[in-house]
């Protein structure tokens, strides 16, 4: 099969069930969908309607109770926990809404930390990657400071960077603008909307009806179902 | 008060929703605190004390005089001559322990005695129950025998009567026979003495010297005039010293006087040599050397224990500091509803409290228990026990302090923890990193893990090596039966008598159908019995003379026990003057191994029923008498000496010790054989015996060295494992990005490595240390230090890196999602 032409992400009768003693929450449910390489996608709806849960579905962090998902054409289903980490590294890129960097480290090194799961790749080369990243972010000339030294909209930028220093082809980004102004919001929009100009697939989860319409294709969730 | 109240109620319901690990902590200092209140006890018995029955007791010491060999006490000359001249001491007290037998209503009860010279009382100054002391009349030779009773022997003899003043005793004595070396005998000793009760001590006077209490007090001077009355020379008495220094002066003057004045005194006591030299001791003992070495034991084991208790400590301090991000929460509530930093300091000292004082009270009441079993430890063996017990003011002092800094300090470690961690970014930590109290605590107790542990390799290393030591003899299947030491043992005889007494023990005993083969000899190797010392000269410096022990024996003795030929031959059975000798004295002697056929150069005949002198006829490797690291004495074995009568009967048998006891008796009984069994041992169990306080050592350090390493590594496991849960994040973080499962474990495992390395690189060099230290006095240098710190270095990092297991599992196994989801 032409990997090309092939959607990058299908899930089939795609399912996510929380189970407690007494009650069974489907926070995703019986999901049909296929998103092609190159989309631009946000997904909206009311909170708890399972956005997030669906996010880390797509993206590795989580498994199915049911239904299939296929990622590049790999069966996730039917691979381990160790290869499912080595296709998050490669085919995918986070962005969160709490940017979530790790503090004791500079900005330089939290932008290579995806690099360092990738065996082979020596540091030199990460570090070049990293500035480069950091360029495209223009983020280059605080590459030392440490995330506590940045503004929220710097952090952002930082994680951003982060999530395309790997060259993934998938990057997810839930809720990317939740803890930002709306200056550094339209930023942060401006960034995804480049990435996905450069040929990214976009997943992006926001409560923001006019970031959402940024997306070339719009959906809907409610109660774990899209709409 | 119902603020503390409650507040005890707070703590106890805290710990009790994680019941395990409070019960671990608690446990673990408890059985720390336990061993410390024993040893503490212990230290405070033998050093801290005074004696209870003398009045002023800290001015008394005691005198010895230290030969080359070992320490001895002095004659009743020596000692009137220090008691008269001394100028250092207020005063100098003989004291001799006999053990006699009360004879009373037809039956007799074993009693311990102690003749005291006459200073005694107005010296030592003992308290006296009712009654008088002895008097100075008491002590003239003349004197009426009188005796003091002691508190404890009154009531249990006499019901507690004050009517036994005046009251006659018959005391029974033992006579011995005594041979000198000129070859004439005299007896003593076995006189009946009656005496009348003048007095009762005080109730905390149980004898002169720690050991088993002393029942009556008499007069030493009239029991010395009353053996002069017998024929031939008096016996040497050995008297314990004790004297009362001068005002204002220490120990050290007085020894400074003694070794200056009274320098060619020792000279005079028999046994002393001319380099013999006076040893003052400042403290009240019949056996300093035994009883220092005891203390020496005994402060390595409390200084251990105190390391273990240190360790326990800082484990609670870990436990409190990793509950500390789970109570941000609640004690920032308790401040935003007008709690007061004072209020939240007493709620913190309280929970620290309910632990450090729960853990107290159980190890003190675990050490009453525990004191007994440690006080029988064998390497404790020399010590002068009066009354350990860890209820002492002092001890309890000691503890309740340690206490204290305990509960403070455990109190503070979640004040740190909640000031490091901050409650305003609570939720938002990404990472956790140990802080400073962490790593300080984590190295302390990784490095005194690895001291622990080096000294537990160190002595189990000494163990191994003197079990495996040659000893110059084969002890399996050999059983010794060893003859009663007593008056009715006929020294001395012809060698043509012996010669028959062995041939007829041996047609006899030979008849038994256990007995595979046998021999005779005393002492057997490690096995207490006669023994004889003489002295002899080197021919190349006759001046100079080696004190030399003499073994009996009969030519199969040596073949039997297995000991190995140097050079020569075995001797003849029809030879009484061919003669074994080690290879010790070869060597001290002469010089060399090639020396048979040589005469030995003795300063004094032999006396074994036969004319001439005993010449050399082979050499033996060195056999061990006694503990293997004790210098081997020059020794010759001899086929004809004056106590061959006393020689034990060497069987190799499958048979057991009991068994054969039964079947000898059997022989005895049947009056085919004249023998006085005394001790039945099985040869090996002897030798293993002679290891047991290096055994017993060897496995109180092993066995504090696992607790101490089990609590290091429990407390890493727990800073470790807090880092992982407070730091989940971060693992969400690493996951999102690519770290697959092993990437998480090796992280987790790489991090423990770092936070530890410090404890592992001091825990090594203390170990290192260690080693060195112990080998000045408890272990010998076969122990080498490098290879017990590569040892400790490889198992603190094995430590580390099973201590990370668990939480790297917890890493492995974390749901990202569920994690990232508390946004």
């Amino acid at each position: 099969m032409n990997e090309q032409a092939s959607p990058l992400i299908q899930l089939s009768k795609f399912s996510r069930i929380f189970t407690t003693d007494t009650l069974e929450t489907h926070a995703v449910a019986e999901i049909d969908l296929e998103i092609g390489r190159g989309e631009y996608v946000s997904i909206e709806g009311p909170s708890g309607c399972g956005k997030s849960t669906l996010l880390h579905l797509l993206g590795l962090l989580d498994e199915p109770s049911r239904g299939e998902y296929r990622l590049a054409g790999v069966p996730i289903t039917e691979i381990d926990a160790e290869e499912r980490a080595r296709l998050r590294n490669r085919e995918i890129g986070f962005v969160f809404q709490s940017f979530n960097l790790i503090p004791e480290m500079t900005v330089a090194e939290n932008v290579a930390l995806p690099l360092i799961y990738r065996a082979g790749m020596r540091p030199s080369e990460r570090r070049e990657r990293a500035r480069e990243a950091l360029g495209r972010v223009n983020m280059t000339e605080r590459a030392d400071h440490r995330p506590s030294q940045l503004s929220g909209g710097q952090q952002q930028r930082v994680a951003i960077a982060r999530a395309l220093v790997g060259e993934p082809s998938l990057v997810l980004a839930d809720e990317p603008t939740g803890n930002l102004d709306h200056a550094n919001g339209d930023q942060v929009m401006d960034l995804i909307e480049e990435l996905h100009t450069g040929g990214t697939t976009i997943v992006m989860v926001t409560h923001n009806p006019a970031y959402s319409q940024r997306a070339r294709r719009r959906l809907n969730m409610l109660d774990g179902r899209l709409a | 008060m119902r603020g503390v109240i409650s507040d005890l109620r707070h703590a106890t319901k805290l710990y009790a929703r994680t019941p395990l690990s409070s019960a671990l902590a608690v446990g673990a200092l408890a059985a720390a605190l336990a061993f410390v209140s024993v040893f503490v006890s212990m230290w405070n018995d033998l050093a801290l004390k005074p004696h209870p029955g003398f009045a002023d007791s800290g001015r008394l010491v005691s005198i010895l005089i230290d030969t080359s060999k070992d320490v001895i006490g002095v004659n009743h000359e020596v000692l009137v001559e220090l008691d008269e001249q001394a100028v250092t001491l207020q005063g100098v007290v003989g004291i001799e322990s006999q053990h006699r037998r009360l004879v009373t209503n037809g039956q007799s009860v074993p009693v311990r005695l102690e003749f005291v010279s006459g200073s005694y009382f107005p010296v030592l100054r003992p308290g006296m129950h009712f009654g008088r002391p002895l008097a100075e009349s008491d002590h003239v030779s003349e004197a009426e025998p009188v005796a003091v009773l002691s508190y404890r022997f009154w009531r249990q003899q006499f019901q507690g009567r004050r009517d036994v003043l005046g009251e006659v005793v018959e005391l029974s004595g033992s006579p011995m026979t005594t041979i000198h070396a000129d070859g004439s005998q005299t007896q003593a000793g076995g006189e009946s003495l009656n005496v009348r009760v003048v007095g009762v001590m005080a109730r905390n006077m149980g004898g002169s010297f720690g050991g088993a209490p002393t029942d009556f007090w008499l007069a030493l001077e009239p029991d010395i005039a009353l053996q002069h009355q017998g024929a031939g020379p008096v016996p040497g008495r050995s008297l314990s010293v004790l004297a009362r220094l001068g005002p204002d002066l220490g120990h050290a003057v007085v020894s400074d006087e003694l070794n200056s004045r009274f320098s060619d005194l020792p000279a005079q006591v028999s046994r002393a040599e001319a380099t013999s030299r006076w040893q003052v001791y400042p403290r009240v003992t019949n056996n300093p050397e035994a009883a220092e070495q005891a203390l020496d034991q005994v402060r390595l084991f409390m200084a251990a224990s105190v390391l273990v208790a240190v360790i326990a400590a800082v484990n609670i301090g870990l436990f409190m500091l990793a509950r500390a991000p789970g109570r941000r929460r609640e004690v920032n509530l308790r401040f935003a509803l007008g709690a007061s930093r004072r209020r939240i300091a007493r709620q913190l000292i309280t929970e620290a409290g309910v632990l450090v004082v729960s853990a107290g009270l159980l190890g003190l009441a675990a050490s009453l228990w525990l004191s007994a079993a440690l006080q029988d430890l064998a390497f404790l063996d020399g010590a002068d026990w009066r009354t350990v017990n860890p209820l002492d003011w002092r001890v309890l002092a000691l503890l309740s302090c340690g206490l204290a800094v305990l509960t403070a300090t455990a109190a503070l470690a979640p004040a740190f923890g909640l000031r490091q961690t901050g409650v305003a970014h609570a939720l938002r930590q990404v990472s956790a990193r140990a802080g400073g109290a962490q790593r300080a605590s984590g190295i302390a107790q990784i490095a005194l893990a690895g001291l622990l542990g080096g000294a537990a390799l160190g002595f189990g290393w000494q163990l191994l090596h003197l079990s495996r030591a040659d000893f110059g003899f084969e002890p399996d299947g050999i059983v010794v039966v060893a003859a009663e030491f007593n008056s009715s043992v006929a020294f001395g005889g012809s060698w043509e008598e012996l010669v028959a007494t062995r041939a007829s023990r041996r047609e006899i005993i030979s008849t038994l159908p256990v007995v595979e083969a046998l021999a005779f000899g005393v002492p057997a190797p490690t096995v207490p019995g006669f023994s004889m010392s003489l002295s002899a000269n080197s021919p190349d410096d006759p001046a100079g003379s080696v004190s030399v022990s003499v073994v009996s024996m009969d030519a199969d003795f040596p073949r039997l026990l297995g000991m190995r030929l140097l050079a020569g031959a075995m001797p003849q059975a029809d030879d009484p003057l061919g003669v074994l000798i080690n290879e010790t004295m070869a060597l001290q002697v002469w010089g060399h191994l090639d020396v048979i056929g040589e005469p030995v150069p003795l300063t004094a005949p032999m006396p074994g029923g036969v004319e001439g002198a005993p010449r050399v006829v082979g050499v033996l490797a060195d056999v061990a008498y006694d503990h293997p690291q004790a210098r081997t004495e020059p020794t010759v074995f001899s086929p004809a000496t004056f106590f061959s009568r006393l020689e034990s009967i060497v069987l190799q048998t499958q048979a057991s010790p009991a068994e054969v006891r039964g079947l000898i008796q059997g022989l005895i009984d049947q009056g085919l054989i004249e023998f006085e069994i005394g001790e039945v041992l099985r040869l090996s169990d002897s030798w293993h015996q002679l290891l047991a306080a290096d055994r017993a050592r060897a496995q109180l350090s092993i066995i504090a060295a696992l607790v101490a390493v089990f609590l290091a590594a429990f407390g890493f496991y727990g800073t470790q494992r807090y880092l992982v849960a407070a730091g989940r994040r971060e693992f969400a973080i690493q996951a999102a990005l690519g770290a697959g499962p092993k990437a998480l474990n090796r992280m987790v495992l790489l991090r423990g490595l770092a936070l530890g390395l410090p404890g592992l690189v001091l825990g090594t060099l203390l170990a290192f240390i260690g080693i060195i230290w112990l080998q000045d006095g408890f272990i010998d240098q076969a122990v080498s230090p490098w290879a017990v710190s590569l040892l400790v270095a490889a198992g603190i990092a094995a430590l580390i890196l099973l201590a990370s297991l668990g939480p790297a599992r917890q890493a492995r196994r974390m749901a990202p999602a569920d994690v990232l989801r508390e946004d």
